[in-house]
């Protein structure tokens, strides 16, 4: 029985951890931006069967996203021309670099046939730079719209990056190599080294991001810029700026969980809404602003849905759906106190 | 009839018949749009509101689950059952209601997107009895009194006959007394308890409304397609219609209904004009969404208000006639109205104010003055009942202060700092908002159109009161659209509407033009004349010394002086605490 | 002595009232101005015009010879023209070194030896601040929090230190040590704007002065005859003459 135990255990922290980095994503988003960013799950798809592309020695299809992109922001900021020619030149040159260079890594990568950890590299380099572009082909324009219209806004994101991937992709499932085959033995649980990785990455990540936030200074000052927008710009800090940096952060994040989770299960185009939505009761348990809160919270998603050998999976949903409407209560209560 | 009636007729008209003339294959599709416009107008409904809710899928689910497995299972009737069903989803709704929607900002969408699913998984999960993720067949047809609705034409009709309805019913409501409180629900929290509206109540009346609205949705839609699963009210159903209601335009009922065709039919079209060139249906999707971004990032405030531009104006609602019956004040000039005892108040560590004793006598003009931070904005809030105090007493005519929204029915009207009116309603309907406290007709007597008479009387007094204040002309202009001086006088006249004994005014020559504070003085006069009792906090001294009785001045959250003009301005503590101690060392 | 800023017709609106009425005037280098004036009188909205934090703003304002325009805020501080704001503006959970290390952002690739000479500098001129290095900023009280304020705006080494009602709201004390730090930046030739209701504090500071009353200036000049200027009685007390005769006709 406690063989049991401590297998559903290890089973539940490993996806807690790749829904953690989702939650991550999603609280980092919000308090920076104020977007409840509905499309995040995309990324996971994004990084996964890009990572699944590479692998097999093609050319991933978000390579073209990505220059797609890049060209779209420069022909949105061809007004910039006529006020300052120079700056625009600088701007326009400083993209199309951008696409060379994902273009020659890209190729280099292939031929080199790097390995597993080279190629997530490489993927991460492909998919994280969409997340500053979506921020500024959506949020920009319009920094000041409702909470609504940006979750709106984000549904007709997530749609048009699912369809795009079911474009690029099709239907089907992709095989995505593990880190390293194989596992050992500790104890009576057989534990994947993947599962390793996945601690090893999440902890980093989470590690690399406190360590940004409270030791470099412009990781402080996207934790300014999120606490008071006006006094951030006082400072000189380039408030969009600091926007874009975290959809770019989140991305990335985002694009690793898929790449880690993707030898676990099916990797497929439509992998991101799923993946998704659990790191976001995750996040909501945090009130999508408190990093430690939403990382008990995917635990405990993870560890509800490794209870599926005993537990119908459709009651289990219900229970952790209806458990996350008193945690949002306490934590309204809990914020009103403190605005006070 | 006016012209936009008889246009709502046409366009209704028109719609009833389409079911004949559409080819068989897009009936159904006309009847798919014709249920989410349903449950569309309800969630606008709610969005007026200032909720915005991603479970109104799972409303959807429990009306038609409850009506189809009651009727299947035991033969009932299934106008009964639904109507069964319908009120059984409108009893959760109100529990779900009170739960959650003291939620504020982001928590409340999260919510519903948690009830939202959990009620849509057990659809999934309670297989035994809802037949689980395959679902149910066998639904018997709906059947009004005895005769069995089978045929789709038919039945498509009626789902657009009670559509139409609803929307006629909610505009209806929109014009009048719940629908103006209704206006106030979203941002201006502050402003509906001041004139008697209890907010709690009414956003869980306005939520169960659009609960049964969905529910209904639901139960047509089961016994139109006498199957039952529980995938048409996933999550990806309430974006759906969410999106439909943001797209439509939340200003208006109608936007539900463009926001439901709109997107039915370019879904539709857009598969059909990609089948034609060959390319595949993925794209459709593509194209969806970024037709939906560009849409919004153009039209943030949804069609409706881009197509109402073309539309004859709706008819305005009358206001002839007697207004509602004004107490007559008297001129007992002895009487205190307003008594604070050793008021004081307590933040964290700070003390902002202490050992406050001051009397409001009626028929007085009273100015509360002090230089910043001296804590009249906290003491005019302890007064007009938005904060509490930690020390000492406010008795109101001799009673203890009530709460919230009870003020305003014992006679204690207020203007706000920040003008409180809705840009988009007219100063008349803005106005009448005062009379709230005053009249009962609620939800339904104004969903049904039962209030006429009263509704009448309240336009009637707020013709009344803009008249008095000198803005009779202006009455059916949007209240934005006027400059802050006049948008300050309505106020006053919204306040008035509401029969007050004592007036409390908020820095209301804030932001005025010199001509337009002259308005506002000779306005002040002539109401003091009229007996009315007024607390007037202010800045521009110049106005308060010109025209106010008595002085209370404040220095550091405690009285400094009270008298005169004269006597204040003489005052060398006042005209210390205002132009500051000097240093001691030399510059 | 050179033009360090020069306005000319300032007018700025606020939704539909005009709060900032054609106001011209400018500021030499190592001048200290005020502007003082009841509450309402669009002090703070000055303020937050030249910062470029407003929308509806017209005239020309001219900085070291450049128009600023439509300069973003982040601009305006790369070009030395900083604020204390009224309210602060202070990140809650971050400590009181952080946010002297955020006023120098824009300096951030001086190096390290740089920064901390910086810190060094403002730890000097208030010494509070370097006791409570690493207290957040949230628990510190309201003269603290001023303090914070003023060594974040510092720490940006500008060439127009402009302040927003510095006294609201302090003891007296905290006052005082608050001017004592203006005065010491004054000697070592700080260019500044203070804007202040505490009109006897302001002008024991600054050299020339203007009265500014609903959007207009009522008075102005060198500080000391504007002391005894009864004008500025006025503006704070008024005299109540305008609305007595206008009510008197009805």
């Amino acid at each position: 029985m406690s063989d049991t135990i401590l297998f559903l255990l290890v089973d539940g922290l490993t996806n807690g951890l790749v829904y953690a980095l989702l939650a991550l994503s999603l609280v980092l988003v919000f308090t920076v931006t104020r977007v409840v960013n509905i499309a995040q799950g995309e990324y996971v798809m994004l990084g996964a069967l890009t990572l699944a592309d590479l692998l097999q020695g093609r050319m991933p299809g978000t390579l073209y996203l990505l220059i797609g992109g890049l060209a779209l922001c420069a022909i949105l900021d061809v007004g910039r021309w006529r006020r300052d020619w120079r700056q625009a030149s600088l701007y326009t040159g400083g993209l199309i670099v951008a696409g060379i260079v994902a273009l020659a890594l890209t190729r280099g990568a292939l031929a080199l046939h790097l390995p597993v950890i080279g190629m997530m590299v490489v993927a991460l380099i492909l998919v994280a730079p969409l997340g500053a572009l979506i921020y500024r082909f959506t949020v920009h324009p319009i920094p000041n719209a409702t909470t609504i219209v940006f979750v709106i806004i984000s549904v007709g994101v997530s749609m048009s990056v699912q369809g795009l991937g079911l474009l690029i992709w099709g239907a089907n499932p992709y095989p995505v190599d593990p880190i390293a085959a194989g596992g050992l033995m500790m104890g009576p649980v057989f534990i994947p080294y993947q599962s390793f990785a996945i601690l090893v990455t999440a902890l980093l990540a989470m590690g690399g991001l406190y360590v940004f936030s409270e030791f470099t200074l412009v990781g402080k000052a996207l934790q300014a810029s999120a606490m008071n927008r006006l006094g951030a710009q006082f400072c000189g800090i380039p408030v969009n700026a600091t926007g874009a940096l975290a959809f770019l952060l989140a991305a990335a994040f985002s694009a690793v969980s898929g790449m880690l989770l993707a030898p676990l299960i099916t990797a497929n185009y439509e992998m991101g809404f799923m993946v998704g939505l659990k790191g976001f009761v995750g996040g909501a348990m945090g009130g999508l602003i408190d990093y430690p809160l939403s990382l008990v919270g995917v635990m405990i998603v993870g560890g509800l849905e490794s209870t599926s050998a005993y537990v119908a999976s459709a009651y289990r949903d219900v229970l952790v759906f209806s458990l996350l409407i008193p945690i949002l209560l306490w934590r309204n209560t809990r914020s009103r106190v403190e605005a006070r | 009839m006016s012209a936009r009636a008889k246009l709502a007729l046409a366009v209704s008209v028109i719609l009833l018949a389409v079911p004949w003339v559409l080819p068989s294959f897009y009936v159904g599709i006309f009847a798919y749009a014709g249920i989410y416009a349903l449950v569309a107008v309800g969630l606008v409904l709610l969005l007026q509101a200032g909720q915005i809710s991603l479970g109104q899928g799972a409303f959807m689910g429990l009306g038609a689950y409850g009506s189809a497995l009651v009727a299947r299972a035991y033969g009932i009737d299934t106008l009964v059952t639904l109507v069964l069903s319908v009120s059984a989803t409108a009893l959760v709704a109100a529990l779900i209601g009170f739960i959650t929607l003291r939620l504020r900002g982001h928590y409340l969408p999260l919510a519903t997107l948690a009830y939202g699913i959990a009620l849509a998984s057990v659809f999934t999960a309670w297989h035994e009895v809802t037949g689980g993720a395959s679902g149910l067949d066998k639904i018997p047809p709906l059947s009004l009194f005895g005769f069995a609705l089978t045929d789709d034409r038919l039945y498509t009709q009626l789902i657009w006959a009670i559509t139409l309805l609803a929307v006629l019913g909610l505009s209806r409501l929109r014009t009048s007394r719940t629908g103006r409180a209704i206006a106030t629900l979203e941002g201006h929290d502050g402003l509906a308890q001041a004139f008697g509206v209890d907010t709690t109540v009414l956003r869980v009346k306005v939520f169960v409304f659009s609960a049964v609205l969905a529910a209904l949705a639901g139960a047509l839609y089961v016994h139109l397609l006498r199957f039952v699963s529980p995938s048409p009210f996933s999550l990806l159903t309430s974006f759906k219609l969410l999106i439909m209601a943001v797209v439509g335009g939340p200003m208006s009922a109608a936007g539900g209904v463009l926001g439901a065709l709109t997107l039915e039919s370019a879904q539709w079209t857009l598969q059909d004009i990609l089948a034609r060139w060959g390319l595949s249906g993925n794209l459709e999707v593509i194209v969806f969404g970024v037709i939906l971004v560009v849409m919004l990032l153009k039209w943030p405030q949804g069609l409706w208000p881009a197509v109402e531009r073309f539309l004859p104006k709706p008819t305005l609602r009358s206001r002839a006639g007697e207004g509602l019956a004004r107490t007559a004040l008297t001129e007992n000039r002895g009487e205190v109205l307003l008594r604070l005892e050793g008021i004081g108040i307590r933040f964290g560590g700070l003390q902002a104010l202490e050992g406050i004793d001051m009397e409001l006598k009626r028929g007085e003009f009273v100015g509360l003055i002090g230089p910043n931070g001296a804590g009249k904005t906290t003491l005019f809030s302890i007064i007009s009942g938005l904060q509490r105090q930690t020390a000492g007493r406010v008795a109101l005519f001799g009673e203890p202060l009530p709460t919230g929204h009870e003020i305003v029915r014992r006679g204690m009207a207020r203007t706000f700092q920040h003008v409180q009116l809705i840009p988009e309603m007219s100063v008349i309907e803005n106005v009448a908002l005062g009379a709230y406290c005053r009249t009962d007709a609620g939800f339904l007597r104004g969903l049904f159109a039962l209030d006429e008479q009263e509704n009448r009387q309240a336009l009637a007094s707020a013709r009344a009161a803009l008249e008095r204040v000198g803005l009779g002309a202006e009455a059916d202009l949007a209240a934005g659209s006027l400059p802050l001086g006049k948008q300050r006088i309505v106020e006053i006249a919204r306040a008035l509407v509401a029969d007050p004994q004592i007036l409390l005014l908020d820095e209301p020559a804030a932001g005025l033009r010199f001509s337009e504070k002259l308005t506002l003085v000779k306005i002040l006069r002539q109401l003091q004349a009229e007996n009315v009792t007024i607390l007037l906090v202010e800045h521009d001294m110049e106005l308060v010394m010109g025209c106010v009785e008595r002085l209370v001045v404040l220095d550091r959250g405690r009285i400094i002086a009270q008298g005169s003009p004269k006597d204040v301005q003489a005052n060398p503590a006042v005209i210390s605490a205002y132009l500051g101690g000097g240093r001691d060392k030399a510059a | 002595m050179t033009k360090l800023l020069e306005v000319a017709n300032l007018t700025v609106g606020y939704g539909e009232a005009i709060a900032i009425d054609d106001i011209s005037f400018s500021v030499a280098r190592g001048e200290f101005i005020t502007f003082i004036g009841p509450n309402g009188a669009g002090k703070t909205t000055l303020l937050n015009s030249l910062m470029g934090v407003l929308q509806q703003t017209f005239g020309t304002v001219t900085f070291a010879g450049e128009d600023l325009k439509a300069l973003k805020p982040e601009a305006r501080v790369a070009r030395g023209i900083v604020i204390v704001p009224e309210r602060r503006e202070l990140f809650p959970g971050l400590s009181v070194e952080d946010h002297l290390r955020l006023g120098a952002f824009l300096r951030r690739h001086e190096g390290r030896a740089k920064m901390a000479a910086a810190l060094e500098r403002i730890y000097t001129l208030l010494p509070k601040l370097k006791e409570r290095r690493k207290q957040l900023a949230g628990t510190l009280s309201g003269g603290e929090q001023q303090m914070v304020a003023v060594g974040r705006a510092l720490m940006a080494e500008p060439q127009l230190l402009m302040l927003d009602e510095p006294s609201t709201g302090l003891a007296p004390r905290i006052t005082e040590e608050i001017f004592e730090a203006i005065d010491r930046l004054k000697a070592a030739g700080m260019t500044g704007i203070l804007v202040e209701q505490n009109a006897n504090l302001a002008l024991s500071v600054a050299e020339r002065g203007f009265v500014l009353e609903v959007g207009n200036v009522v008075a102005s000049g060198e500080a000391e005859q504007l002391r005894k200027d009864p004008r500025v009685l006025a503006a704070y007390l008024g005299a109540g003459d305008r609305y007595r005769e206008a009510m008197t006709d009805t």
